[in-house]
């Protein structure tokens, strides 16, 4: 008698599953309350629930292939022919300085909007998984200097003094579990952005701090800050601060960041004191 | 939608007396959130997140978790609600002082008799770095790695939500920044929604999103 | 419907609980240990006590089976032997019984035996064999003794027996013995088979049928069923179902019939057990409580964490278990053992057998007994704190503060004081008890004289054979008169029957006595109604149909005279003229009374005419009788026999050890001088003489007396007044040591109590302590602070056990003393007095001790503790 009156109530549990329409009934000790409690969480997590998932995904994705596969060749049209219009005004005796600035524009235009798509391309790669984070145990110091390194050039060119500070470190090195490619991604996009929103001579320092279970970078500038109600936004796609218009990017570069950080199981945080400066810190878990 | 909260009210005695330590809050948190709620000490976020965990009555309005009102639930019912659908961390921990590392981690799982997912469990203790520590009693811990098996804890039973209250409160600003790291990357990790409370608006921020409360009110 | 299995998680919460407060743990181990010891304890003596009693009343019976068939033939026999219902019969075949002279006294039946029915019967030879050869025999000890043979196999006896009125003479060899006990009714020969079936074959024709009537050859069977319930029901269906003649003599052994206790005695067991009861109850109820208590925030945790109310409930109980399943072993050997040593003082003051005395007679149930009491104990202990732990709220639990602990301290307190008090006022009633016993009133009553001395017979309460009222003899009598060391001697005579009452006495008996609504209350404890016996109406209108009183009839020398205790004479005064009595016109009698010794009215008032019938020996007939076993017993009967009247000189109380230390409903007494009771009587040697001794000489003579009832007549023994104030020290030694173990016990588990409650507090209030000391209180003002918590306990005890020592003492020892012979109720309150002050210390020292093991943690990690 009972066992007809669980299969019953299972069966009522299959049905209002299908139609989406399933809560559970009691909390006692039964094993078909706990079963309950179960069947709703496997709902939530089960195979159904994760296709519809993947299919809008993988329509996403297949969007952005599209875009990004479908722009390449007018893109390398538009770079081909401002280049051929730069040559024809340079050739051009009648060729104002006005001719010049527009043809520099578009070539600007040109880029960032290159810029953009190459970006888009790796976000969707990123979030659908199609490319993927590897993380090994790797020494991050070294790493951090390869990347300052790296940047230093950009830095430089914008008369930005760009300071790891290591003394501290006393050669001791820290490892973390990460993957390289795509950390040195996130980090230079981090980098990057502080000289971005830094001005001339100001210093940008960049500092490992260990903790038991992660290994921290930080990139502290000297630029402008963020808005306090601000700060939850910057990680959003797309995301700029109507302030900083003025400044080259899409808005993808935190993003970015935060999405790889958090496949290799760290995060970043952002610190930030209005006018004084931000710092953000990238945490790598040891593992 | 994974949690809802309707016109929560909770008042405390009567007429010239009262106190009004929630007075009609609303909110509601997404699947896979982490939400931090931020007020200053009395400022209700507590008792927000007592009745938000089913530890006690509001006065009036509702709480409905995974599309259950838990306000219907009583006594022995609501506690097993708890088990399965609640992860508590506490300011001061609370482990069970006479039950080793891994035996607090799946008690919330043996009290409901259910078969463990070694692979599962395994891999949250692996998250946060709590490996080497599965025999030892609560005691002999730093309070950063008892915090870090009290949020193993939470996460064992995949409960629909975890709530942390002032999860830090207790620690060191260094060992903080571990155990709320930990709280955020393994929250991610498996999906696990997250509401914490806490005075710190600097901890605040390690959340998705940010609800401030004040008097007992929610304000933006 | 099926549930979700989470035993595991209970019992791993439970377990590891306890095994990392295994401190607070040992504790309730201990008074679990301490309370099985008590019911173990208690058990075994209880236990030991009854089976001795059942063993007396077997022996008194003649055995230890179940139920048994008497006089059958062979064929009847093999009608029953083969049933499937007995778990086993044994037989036994009368032949006859001894008829040697020196076993008059001591009657001595003679059987074949098969080994099984000698051992059922007590009278399996210990030592040696069953008899074999026709001339081979068995017997007691106590049998070889009085025939003056070597106690020893191998020993020449003749015997004489008489089977069927025929004599048989030969002479005997002694193929074993066994150790005889006077309480059985007759002491068994056991002969051979050869022999039984020369002498006396079994019978072929029924009891029915049969001419004979000389009680030889017929089979005794005895039979034991699966259990001792409902004996009488089972037999009566197997008389049915094996179609055995229905009106066969069968005898149910009423050892198994129960209703061996008196009600004094189930209270007494009764108030024990709740005793034991209640401390046990106190310390592992206060002790678990404190625990849960203490452990408030972890229940509240897991609640939190989703343990359910029944979840918590089961873990706390399942705790109890644990400690149950060590605690309970660990009482249980220490429990037997002083029992062991309790019980033979226990036994020593109880009529029951006088072989193995006070020996334990443990078994498996005792244990089980005394293991399921504690456990019940510590279960019930339990019921509380599980619903403490199983009521908290999650988030009070998390708030919970060490203020609101101590706030349940008055609770927790009264517990502590109320076991404190518990262990005192029993030790002052016990010694209450032991001081109101007076030496000298006891003495009075109990010893008159000297020396007295008497037929071993008489006073034992073990011997139920017909005791021998004229046994000191003329020889003794004539020794002792030339011993110089007397003083003075005194003798007493005695009939032991019946008085015919006249008319004119009788009327005023019947009203003043026998419808006296105290004599009525009395009767009818006595005159149910059930199982056959008459109603009270019924005995009184038997009693007025027959008009006859049980009595004795007493001569006594002057020496008596003097100690008999006057209640009223003819001439009013309180004194007793001996000449005026010995005149040969006057009687004494004596009162009927109450069971607590209180006089319910004279049987008849000075001045009444009474006649007293001579039982000359000269006037007697003797009847043949038949007792319950089929024995045969020669009824005295007397015909016109002759009377002479008396006036009642006065109304008297005989004193206890004069007169017959038996007593039937309605004892009415009748006492003339000696001189007069012989002329009545014809000559008849004493029951009793009392001599008394030149002081200086008492030991001189007393040997001489040992001697004489060692060597000269085993059948004389004496008591001296000093035997007598030993037999009663013994009394009173026993409650002494019971009533101080119980106390020391008791005190234990209060001061573990104290100590715990105590330890638990400064445990619990640790972070409190610390902040105080932060902030500048010293570790010396703590512990005054911590003393000043326990002297608020000792205030409280000291009050309560004063008080209720007090007032057990005016009512319930008082009325116990009153009821007690030679107890005379003094008020006391010392020992009371004497002990406060050793738990004043104690109270003082163990919070210090505690704190001082609190202190070996540093203030900082205190102050962490959370």
């Amino acid at each position: 008698m009972f066992e007809n009156k669980t299969i019953d109530r299972i069966e009522k549990m299959l049905d209002s599953a299908m139609e989406g329409t399933f809560t559970e009934n009691d909390y006692d000790e039964s094993k078909l309350s706990r079963l309950e409690s179960k069947w709703k969480k496997y709902l939530y997590s089960s195979q159904l629930a994760k296709n519809q998932l993947d299919e809008t995904k993988s329509n996403l994705e297949a969007l952005i292939a599209d875009i990004s596969h479908q722009t390449k060749t007018p893109m390398a049209n538009l770079k081909l022919y401002s280049e051929l219009l730069g040559e024809r005004i340079n050739n051009m005796p009648g060729a104002t300085e006005e001719d010049q600035k527009l043809l520099s524009q578009i070539r600007e235009q040109t880029e960032k909007l290159d810029f953009l798509i190459m970006s888009l391309t790796k976000m969707s790669r990123l979030e659908s998984n199609i490319i993927e984070v590897k993380p090994v145990r790797a020494e991050v110091d070294s790493f951090v200097k390869e990347v300052t390194d790296a940047m230093r050039f950009v830095a430089d060119k914008k008369g930005i003094s760009l300071r790891l500070n290591d003394s501290e470190r006393d050669g001791e090195a820290d490892n973390a579990v990460f993957d390289i490619k795509w950390t040195r991604e996130a980090l230079s996009n981090i980098i990057d952005n502080a000289i971005k929103y830094s001005s001339e001579k100001s210093t940008i320092k960049v500092s490992i701090i260990p903790y038991e279970m992660y290994v921290a970078i930080s990139v502290q500038d000297e630029g402008k800050g963020i808005e306090e109600t601000e700060i939850a936004k910057i990680f959003d796609r797309f995301y700029r601060s109507d302030e900083n218009y003025d400044v080259e990017g899409v808005g993808l570069g935190l993003y970015l960041a935060r999405e790889i950080l958090k496949r290799e199981n760290g995060y970043i945080k952002v610190k930030s004191d209005k006018g004084k400066g931000s710092e953000f810190i990238i945490y790598l878990w040891r593992g | 939608m994974i949690l809802q909260a309707k016109d929560l009210k909770k008042y405390y005695g009567e007429g010239e007396a009262q106190v009004k330590a929630l007075d009609g809050v609303s909110l509601s948190v997404e699947r896979g959130e982490f939400v931090s709620i931020v007020g200053t000490s009395g400022s209700g976020k507590s008792t927000l997140l007592h009745m938000l965990g089913g530890l006690d009555n509001p006065t009036s309005g509702k709480v409905i978790i995974d599309d259950k009102d838990i306000s219907e639930l009583k006594g022995d019912a609501l506690c097993i609600f708890r088990r399965r659908k609640i992860g508590f961390v506490f300011q001061s921990f609370n482990l069970v002082p006479s039950l080793k590392v891994y035996d607090n981690i799946v008690l919330p799982l043996e009290l409901d008799g259910s078969p463990i997912d070694k692979e599962y469990i395994d891999s949250v203790i692996v998250s946060l770095g709590i490996s080497g520590k599965l025999d030892a009693y609560p005691n002999k811990l730093s309070g950063g790695q008892q915090q870090r098996v009290a949020i193993a804890r939470a996460l064992a039973t995949k409960p629909a939500i975890l709530l942390a209250d002032e999860p830090t409160g207790n620690l060191d600003s260094k060992t903080s920044q571990d155990v709320l790291g930990l709280l955020k990357t393994t929250g991610a990790k498996f999906n696990q929604t997250i509401v914490m409370i806490t005075h710190n608006e600097e901890i605040a921020q390690m959340a998705d999103r940010i609800i401030r409360i004040e008097d007992g009110k929610i304000f933006d | 419907m099926s549930n979700v299995n989470n035993k595991k998680a209970i019992r791993k919460i439970s377990f590891s609980g306890i095994t990392t407060n295994i401190k607070k743990y040992i504790v309730l181990v201990v008074a679990v240990a301490l309370t099985s010891l008590l019911f173990t304890a208690l058990f075994t003596i209880g236990g030991s006590l009854v089976k001795e009693m059942q063993l007396s009343t077997m022996r008194q019976v003649g055995g230890s089976n179940h139920a048994g068939f008497k006089y059958l033939t062979q064929e009847e026999y093999d009608m029953v032997k083969d049933d499937e219902k007995l778990k086993s019969i044994s037989y036994r075949i009368t032949v006859g019984d001894v008829a040697n002279k020196e076993l008059n006294k001591l009657r001595t039946e003679v059987n074949y035996f098969e080994p099984d029915n000698a051992k059922g019967c007590f009278c399996y030879p210990e030592v040696g064999n069953m008899p074999e050869k026709e001339n081979e025999i068995v017997t007691s000890d106590l049998v070889l003794q009085k025939l003056g043979v070597p106690v020893e196999v191998g020993s020449k006896v003749s015997l004489t027996f008489n089977i069927g009125g025929n004599e048989v003479s030969d002479e005997f060899i002694v193929s074993g013995y066994y150790r005889g006990d006077v309480i059985n009714c007759a002491q068994m020969m056991l002969v051979s088979k050869a022999f039984q079936e020369k002498y006396a074959p079994v019978k072929t024709t029924t009891l029915p049928e049969t001419h004979d009537n000389d009680y030889v050859g017929w089979i005794m069977a005895d039979f034991d069923y699966d259990n001792s319930f409902n004996i009488q029901k089972k037999t009566d269906a197997l008389i049915e179902r094996t179609g055995i003649r229905e009106d066969v003599d069968c005898g149910i052994n009423w050892a198994y019939v129960g209703g061996n206790f008196d009600a004094g005695t189930i209270v007494l067991v009764g108030v024990m057990l709740v005793t034991i009861f209640l401390s046990g109850y106190l310390i592992i109820y206060n002790i678990f409580y404190i625990n849960v208590v203490s452990d408030i925030r972890e229940y509240g945790l897991l609640k939190t964490i989703g343990t359910t109310t029944k979840q918590l409930k089961k873990v706390v109980k399942k705790r109890a278990r644990i400690i149950s399943v060590i605690g309970i072993p660990l009482g249980i050997l220490p429990g037997i053992l002083i029992g062991v040593c309790i019980l033979p003082m226990i036994s020593k003051t109880l009529t029951t057998v006088s072989i193995d005395k006070g020996q334990a007679h443990l078994n498996i149930w005792i244990i089980l007994v005394a293991a399921v009491f504690t456990y019940v104990t510590v279960m019930v202990s339990a019921v509380k704190p599980c619903k403490k732990a199983g009521s908290v709220s999650p988030i009070e639990a998390l708030r919970t503060t060490e203020s609101d602990v101590t706030g349940r301290k008055s609770k927790k307190g009264l517990v502590v004081v109320l076991s404190l008090s518990l262990a005192l006022v029993i030790l002052n009633s016990v010694m209450s008890i032991v001081k109101g016993f007076s030496m000298d009133e006891y003495v009075e009553e109990l010893v008159v004289a000297d020396y007295s001395v008497q037929d071993a017979t008489l006073d034992n309460p073990s011997f139920t054979m017909e005791k021998v009222l004229d046994g000191v003899t003329k020889e003794f009598l004539d020794e002792l008169n030339e011993r110089t060391e007397i003083e003075e001697i005194g003798n007493i005579y005695s009939f032991d029957d019946y008085h015919e009452i006249d008319d004119k006495n009788w009327n005023r008996i019947h009203d003043k006595i026998i419808t006296n609504q105290k004599t009525l209350d009395k009767i009818a404890q006595m005159y149910n109604g059930k199982n056959g016996v008459p109603t009270v109406e019924e005995y009184v209108d038997m009693l007025d149909e027959r008009k006859e009183l049980d009595g004795a009839t007493y001569g006594v020398s002057k020496m008596v005279f003097d100690k008999l205790k006057v209640i009223k004479t003819i001439d009013g005064s309180d004194k007793m003229d001996w000449d005026t009595f010995n005149s040969g016109n006057y009687v004494l009698v004596n009162c009927y009374k109450d069971n607590e010794d209180n006089i319910i009215a004279p049987f008849f008032e000075p001045g009444d005419k009474i006649s007293v019938a001579s039982r000359d020996e000269k006037y007697v007939t003797f009847e043949e009788g038949y007792g319950m076993s089929g024995e045969v017993y020669e009824v005295p009967n007397y015909d016109n026999e002759p009377t002479k009247e008396y006036e009642v000189y006065a109304v008297v109380e005989i004193p206890y050890a004069v007169r017959l230390q038996m007593f039937g409903e309605f004892q009415c007494d009748y006492i003339l001088s000696e001189e007069e009771f012989l002329s009545l009587n014809g000559n008849r040697a004493p029951m009793r003489t009392l001599v008394d001794v030149k002081d200086d000489k008492e030991q001189e003579f007393e040997e001489w007396l040992a001697s004489y009832t060692t060597s000269v007549n085993q059948d004389l023994t004496y008591k001296s007044k000093q035997t007598v104030l030993e037999e009663y020290k013994s009394f009173n030694d026993m409650i002494k040591v019971v009533g101080v173990t119980l106390s020391i016990v008791l005190g234990i588990i209060g001061l573990l109590n104290f100590a715990n409650t105590m330890i638990s507090s400064i445990i619990v209030r640790a972070r409190e302590l610390a902040v105080l000391e932060a902030v500048g209180m010293t570790g010396g003002q703590q512990k005054k602070k911590l003393m000043k918590e326990g002297l608020v306990y000792f205030g409280w005890t000291a009050l309560f056990s004063i008080v209720l020592s007090v007032i057990m003492n005016v009512t319930l020892i008082r009325a116990f003393v009153t009821a007690m012979p030679a107890f005379t109720w003094k008020f006391t309150i010392t020992p009371v007095l004497l002990c406060l002050p050793i738990i004043g210390v104690l109270i003082a020292i163990i919070p210090i001790v505690a704190h001082a093991r609190m202190c070996r943690t540093s203030i900082v990690d205190r102050l962490r503790f959370e």
